[in-house]
């Protein structure tokens, strides 16, 4: 051992021996930032890496732990960068570029714009599922697609009836229409990428955060629940029939009372979880009604 | 003790008789002196405790700060501390 490196032994146990010194020697080992941030605020103008470090300071102390001891090895900002990305992705928030931490909580939105002519070119495999909905798919290129009048309307009650259904299956079909007509409840499924630009973004404080991490996760749920729904009509030639019939139930009304009472409405719906097993499924409330009548 | 004069020394006694606080990340340093230096590594759970834990202690110590440097006066009247003519 040469003599520097002696005496930066010596010094290192030096410092270990009185508890002052080893507090405050472990305060700057492992939480070297301890006086640089404001417990409250986070200044969004500062740099990236310094953000990060404070968002993850009070939130992901794990990561924290990470960086610093990164940091202390002297890793350069690309492997910063890369380091927090992938650990604060896998917290749920999904952060690709450390330069964009500062414009808060990223997140993205998957609703659908029916007006957008894109979308119809995009999914092709909806066209037939959305038909019974007279939506007139473009055929040559125009800037917006017409649709029918109170489409949503109908759209929001044929989502809502399913999620009223015992059958999951019937369920997840509900969601595929909670999607296509914005109505989840979910604002990362029901809002387009333009839609939520215009809201101010989550901060990075830990209610924000959790927020997010919910809201993240309850959108990919919903949009597995969609992908499947998409299957099951795909594969359920009779529930694709009974929801032609229904959606035009639903116009009926429509036409003839002005609104849609969604509490009165009553539809049957064809069994869609079992192919063996695709028998007419009544409301569950219609049931109801008629067991209190008994 | 209220009622009696308090003397600075005495506050120093008091003060020094508190114990020293013994975080995880101090006993880290204990066993492996290198780590100040940055030249040693340890356990990724073992790390995470004591940064986790060292977070929250320098937190309160801030908040405690803060709180120290906000406090309005408080008129003493059962204390006596001779050095302040009090």
């Amino acid at each position: 051992m040469n003599l520097l490196a002696e005496l930066y032994q010596q010094l290192a146990l030096s410092l270990t021996a009185d508890p002052l010194l080893l507090l405050a020697s472990a305060v700057a080992t492992f939480d070297p930032f301890w006086a640089d941030f404001d417990d409250t605020d986070i200044d969004y103008e500062t740099d990236p890496l310094t953000i990060a470090l404070q968002v993850t300071r009070g939130v992901f102390p794990d990561i924290y732990a990470e960086a610093v001891e990164r940091l202390r090895a002297g890793a350069s900002y690309a492997e910063m960068d890369r380091l927090l990305c992938k650990a604060i992705s896998a917290k749920g928030i999904p952060l690709n570029d450390l330069d964009t931490i500062g414009w808060g909580v990223p997140m993205t939105a998957v609703g659908v714009d029916l007006e957008d002519p894109e979308f119809y070119a995009i999914h092709t495999d909806l066209l037939p599922i959305l038909a019974p909905f007279g939506i007139d798919t473009p055929e040559s290129e125009t800037y917006s697609v017409d649709l029918p009048e109170c489409l949503h309307k109908v759209g929001c009650a044929i989502a809502t009836n399913l999620h009223e259904q015992t059958d999951p299956a019937l369920r997840e079909v509900g969601w595929l229409f909670g999607w296509l007509f914005s109505c989840t409840g979910n604002s990362l499924v029901d809002y387009t990428d333009e839609m939520l630009s215009e809201i101010p973004p989550l901060s990075w404080s830990p209610d924000d955060i959790a927020f997010a991490v919910e809201l993240i996760e309850e959108a990919d749920g919903i949009m597995r629940d969609v992908q499947a729904g998409i299957e099951i009509l795909k594969s359920t030639p009779q529930l694709q029939a009974t929801l032609e019939r229904n959606v035009a139930i639903l116009y009926q009304i429509l036409k003839k009372k002005g609104n849609l009472d969604e509490p009165t409405i009553r539809l049957e719906w064809t069994s869609a979880g079992d192919s063996a097993d695709r028998t007419a499924v009544a409301d569950p409330q219609f049931l109801l009604v008629r067991h209190d009548a008994a | 003790m209220f009622g009696s004069p308090l003397g600075l020394d005495d506050l120093h006694t008091c003060l020094a008789g508190i114990a020293p606080v013994e975080l995880k990340g101090m006993g880290l340093l204990r066993e492996q002196p290198h780590l100040i230096a940055g030249a040693s590594s340890i356990p990724r759970q073992r790390l995470v405790e004591a940064v986790t834990e060292i977070v929250a202690y320098t937190g309160r110590c801030a908040a405690a700060a803060r709180q120290l440097a906000n406090l309005t006066p408080v008129p003493i009247r059962t204390i006596g501390i001779v050095e302040f003519v009090l």
